[in-house]
This record gives structure tokens, sequence and C-alpha cells, in this order.
């Protein structure tokens, strides 16, 4: 004869397990449901870009706007080591401003995209010290003023970016 | 595509070939378990290409695949050569006949599992790896690896570029297998290097159907099947190439190879759990902590046992830890020789936020530790009750099971998985209570990721614990043993 406690506990157990059942169940079909509406609802072109569509136009569709950022960067900054960024760093606007700026250094390296924070409160702010340095510069709207340098050189431009070129010593 | 058919075959071709001779080399072979086989040939190869690729890097040879492919396939065929006295463990033999319907909804579970991934693969190839994590981290350090050519100076350069490699200290797998598929075309490509990390989500289903069907009749085993194919970050993994997938592939495996062990006694089980298990110290750093949980779920009985019997089941621990220590003390070492450290200690990068929203510097006091175990808790229960595709209820199930059936959850067969488990748990636990980052900034991007490395696994307990339960849900397959080498060809 089984122990009534023991009865009772291998009756929990096999309710738990019943229930624990009835959960992966419940939760298996909501997960294919959701699967199945995610996937079969997208046009069948999206299915198949990937053979369709040429790396290039992938990437060109991935920076948007950006891509004429990019275009001009590599024809005018090609084999560059280092890119100073100047930009804000307001932090309203730091994570759209971080996400295009790894899209761009994705496709741009071995060019490196340095920081070169503005702050317009301040005179200058952040690392590092551009006084003597020149080489060249993407400017996302900072408002810095470039004037001060000598020789500096608009390369290309857009509505929202400015690609320059500093002259070294000046500043 | 930038890659032709023949190229894209090589990318994937090569590794499986490999992690297949490796897998003979131990005593594996497809008859074994022919619904694993192939994950755990992905897993072996990838693992081999990985420490190949360091090999040849740290030598500076030529990284084309013209010279990589043929190294590693000749490497695959000198293996394949060893292991032709090695006996293969010969598969379980069925011992229950269950009906054709449920058969038949198990294969067709798995197909339109796989294939639902393979869909989000395609999917996933419509865009650019260039944003996120997958970006930042992990083809960030692949570009610098392709580009130096060797572990050399250049490698050192490109690590130490401004924001360009977050994470620089990340184990190195998920970049090297991104290096291989550059290998293929001679240049940094976008799209196609997604494609050896994101095999890891059939891998998983593969894995997870074999262990699921192993312990359960099909019909349960396709349901929970279904469940992990369809948690939130098994899919998001197709889209993006983190390594957090590899995490979860690499707990499931590990504690698979462990549980069939314990049913078991085959020692072949424990040569495959012993190699498998680097894949989680070569994918991310989270994975060490998943080792060191198992080591002590796994070496604490032993440590309690008394006698002679004791000490020799703990040297068999420790001799089989070996490629696990080894993994471990180069990847240490690589880091210390870079300069490179974790992030919870060094100093922001560029483009991140503000230093006034980290809490860094202030050292690890029991004060600030305690005043984060609320917010801590509420994430974690957040986890656990709302958003159930997040976890699919797994989560949730694994405690309440745990917490009311712990005679069960705590005995002689599963103990190790549940104390396991558990530790990783507890390990993550005081990962957030010691982060020098703002704890509701540091919850938010990553408690989902550490939740999601464990569910795989966790589905496998829950199965288990159910179908011990009720035995009429069990999938009644027997061990045939070891069969010899000469019979298994």
């Amino acid at each position: 004869m089984v122990h009534p406690a023991r009865s009772r506990a291998e009756s929990l157990r096999a309710g738990l397990a019943w229930l624990a059942l009835g959960i992966v169940a419940w939760r298996a079909g909501a997960g294919a449901r959701q699967a199945w509406g995610e996937l079969a609802g997208r046009p069948a072109r999206e299915h198949v870009r990937v053979f369709t569509t040429r790396p290039e136009v992938l990437v060109a569709r991935q920076l948007g706007s950006d891509l004429q950022v990019l275009l001009a960067l590599r024809r005018h900054a090609a084999g560059v080591e280092e890119l100073r960024v100047s930009f804000v760093p307001r932090p309203d606007t730091l994570r759209a401003l971080k996400r295009r700026t790894v899209k761009l250094a994705s496709f741009l390296y071995p060019t490196a995209l340095v920081a070169w924070p503005f702050d317009p409160r301040a005179r200058e702010s952040g690392p590092p010290p551009p006084a003597a340095r020149g080489g060249f510069v993407l400017d996302l709207a900072s408002g810095r003023d470039y004037s001060a340098w000598k020789g500096c050189e608009v390369l290309a431009e857009g509505a929202d970016w400015k690609l320059l070129r500093l002259a070294p010593g000046s500043g | 595509m930038t890659l032709g058919l023949l190229e894209l075959l090589s990318v994937v071709g090569v590794p499986l070939l490999l992690g297949a001779a490796l897998l003979r080399l131990q005593g594996i072979a497809p008859r074994t378990d022919r619904l694993a086989f192939l994950g755990w040939a992905w897993i072996q190869g990838t693992l081999g290409l990985g420490l190949g690729l360091s090999v040849w890097l740290w030598l500076g040879a030529p990284l084309r695949a013209a010279w990589l492919a043929p190294a590693f396939l000749a490497l695959a065929a000198a293996l394949l050569a060893c292991a032709r006295r090695v006996p293969v463990l010969a598969p379980r033999a069925e011992g229950r006949a269950f009906p054709r319907w449920e058969r038949l909804f198990f294969a067709l579970a798995l197909t339109a599992t796989l294939a639902a991934l393979a869909d989000r693969i395609l999917l996933a190839s419509g865009h650019a790896v260039a944003a996120s994590d997958e970006a930042l981290i992990y083809a960030s350090k692949a570009k610098v690896i392709f580009h130096a050519g060797d572990f050399g100076a250049e490698f050192r350069r490109g690590l130490a570029l401004p924001g360009f490699v977050a994470h620089p200290d990340y184990p190195p797998l998920n970049p090297l297998l991104q290096v291989w598929v550059h290998a293929h075309a001679g240049q940094v490509v976008h799209v196609e290097n997604r494609l050896p990390i994101q095999l890891f989500g059939p891998a998983l289903l593969l894995i997870a159907a074999a262990a699921l069907r192993r312990r359960a009749r099909p019909g349960v085993a396709a349901l929970f099947l279904v469940c992990i194919a369809t948690l939130n970050f098994t899919e998001m993994s197709m889209r993006k190439a983190y390594a957090d997938l590899l995490v979860a592939v690499g707990a499931l495996v590990l504690w698979d190879l462990w549980q069939r062990q314990r049913e078991d006694g085959e020692r072949a089980w424990l040569r495959v759990l012993a190699t498998s298990a680097c894949l989680l110290v070569w994918s991310k750093n989270e994975g060490l902590l998943h080792v060191l949980a198992f080591g002590a779920a796994a070496g604490l009985p032993l440590l309690l046992k008394r006698g002679s019997e004791g000490r020799a089941a703990l040297r068999t621990l420790a001799a089989w830890s070996v490629p696990l220590l080894v993994s471990i003390l180069y990847l240490a070492w690589f880091n210390a020789h870079f300069g490179v450290g974790n992030d919870l200690v060094a100093s922001w990068t560029s483009f991140e936020a503000p230093p006034e929203l980290e809490a860094r510097g202030q050292g690890l006091t029991l004060e600030r530790a305690s005043q984060r175990v609320a917010p801590i808790l509420a994430s974690f229960a957040r986890q656990v009750f709302r958003d159930p595709e997040r976890s699919q209820g797994l989560l949730f199930l694994f405690l309440l099971l745990v917490l009311l059936d712990p005679l069960h959850a705590f005995g002689r067969d599963r103990a190790t998985f549940t104390l396991g488990l558990l530790l990783v748990q507890l390990g993550y636990l005081a990962v957030y209570l010691g982060t020098g980052w703002e704890i509701e900034r540091h919850l938010a991007t990553s408690l989902h990721r550490l939740v999601f490395h464990l569910l795989p696994a966790q589905g496998l307990w829950v199965c288990l614990h159910v179908v011990e339960a009720l035995p009429r849900l069990a999938g009644g397959t027997r061990c045939a043993g070891v069969a010899s080498g000469d019979a298994a060809g």
C-alpha cells in the first residue's frame, strides 16, 4: 500500500509536469503562429534579396543618405589612416550619432574614425587637441568654427555634413 | 553575393568535414546519433577552424582560402586516418514504437523550424553587417585581423583604434569565423560573414532535437523543440551575428552530453563534452562562467565523496578539463599580450555615453551592491513573467519546478544539472552586483542575452523533469553500447 504522503507528492509532481507540458504546448503554438505570421507575411522579394541584389546596392540601402558621405570619403580620403569626426556630444542625439558613425566605420576600415567632440560652450573640448595637427575632418553639423585654420578646404558637403582638409600647423 | 557557390560550399563544408573527423577521432560517427551529428560536427569543426586559424595567424602564413581550405582538408583526412581504430559509439536502440502520426509530427516540427531559421538567414542576408554589437564587437575585430594578416603590430594597432573594436577582450571565435569568410572572398565582405555564426542556429536545433527526442516521445519532444526554436533570441541570432547563440549552444551541448554520460556511462560522451565545452570559452566571457559553474556542480559531489573512488573521479574530471584549461590559459595570455581587458574595468570609449552616466571607479562596496539587489531582481522578474516570447516560459518553469519539487530536481540523476544552471544564474547576479556600469543600463542591454544563454539547456531540463514525472511521455530508448572500430567502418 502506498503511503498517503508519498501518493500526494506523486500527484503534485505529476500535476506540475502536466502544467509544464501545458505551458510548453501553449508557448510552442504561440511561437509557431508568430513565426508563421512574421515570415509568411513578407513579400517574396525580401526572402531572395541576397540573390538578386549586388552587395554594393545592399550597402547603399543600409547607408541611406550617408552613402554620399561614404562616397566622398572614399573619393577624397582614401587610404587615410585617421579621420576625425567633429560632433556635439548631446545625450539626446548621441545614440543616433553612434549608429551613424558605426555604419560609416564598418565600410571605411582601415580608415579609422576618431571622435573629436565639440562643446559649443567651451572654446575647445575633448581629445585629440587639433591645433597642431592637420588632416581630414568629417563635420556632422557640430557648429565648430574652422575659419581659424589656414588652408582649410571643404572637399565635399551635404545637408548635415562637411568633409574638410585642415592644413597641419594651423589653427 | 560576393562569394560564389564553390566558395560558399568551402565556407560551410570544410568546417563540417573537419568537425566530422574530430568527432570520429573521439568515437562518434554519424550513426551514433543521426540528428545531433551535424550539430556536433559544426561545433567541433568551427572550434578546430578557430584554433587552426589562430596558429596560422601567429605563423603569419598567407590568409587566403586557396591555402587554408586544402590545409584544413588535409588535417581532416589525417585525423580520419588516425581514427580508423577508434571504436564507434553505437546508436541507442528504440525501446518503444510510437504511432506514425507522432513521428511525422516530430519530423514536421524539426523540418519547419529548420526551414524558418533558414528563411531568417536569407532575410538577414538582405542587410549588410553595419550596426549594433555585431558590427562594433565582432565584425570590427574580424576586419582588424583580416587587414593585419597576422597577430603582429598591425593587429595591435587596430585593436587600439579608439572606438573601432568594442570589447576587444572578447574571445576570438566569432571574429575568426568571419575572417574565414573574408579569406574566401579575398576581401572584407559585409553580408556572407554572418553565415558561420548563423549556422549555429540550425546546429542548436539539431542538437536540441536529438537531446529531446532521446528522452521524450516524439510529440512531447516536438513541442519543446518548437519552444526553443521560436525563442526571441534564437530568431534574433539569425539576424545578428552575436556570440550569445554560441554560448547557448555550448551550454546545451555541455549539459546534454553530461546527462548522456550519466544515462549510458559511456566515456565517449565525456570526450566530446570536454572538447565541445571549449565553445563556451572561445565565444564569450560569460562562457567561462558556465564552465566554472559546471566544474563546481560536477566536482562538488566528488569532493564530498570519501576514499579512493572520490579521488579517482576527481582525477578523471581534471584530466577531461585539459582542453578547457589550455583554452582558458591561452585566451587570458592572448588578452594580456595585447593589453586588452574586460570592459567592466576599462575606461569608456569614444562615442559612448557621457562619463557622468557611468558609475565607474567607485569600487565594489557592500552598500552599492545592496542598492542593486532590487533593480536586479525586478529586471529578472520581468524576464520570468513578462514578455513570454523571450523565454517561452522555460525559465519560469525551471524555477517553479526547482522550487516546488526540489527532491527530484536535486535527485541523483539531475542534481549536477540543476545545481549547474542555478550556479550560472547566481554568477550572473554577482556580475551585476559588482558591475562598474550604471545598473539599469547594464541590465537593459544585457540581461535578456544572459537569460537566453541558459534557455535551451533549461528547456532540456524541464523536458527531463516532465518525462521523469510522467513515464508514459518518455522516449524509451536504450543504449546499445560500443561497437568495434572495424565493424563500424
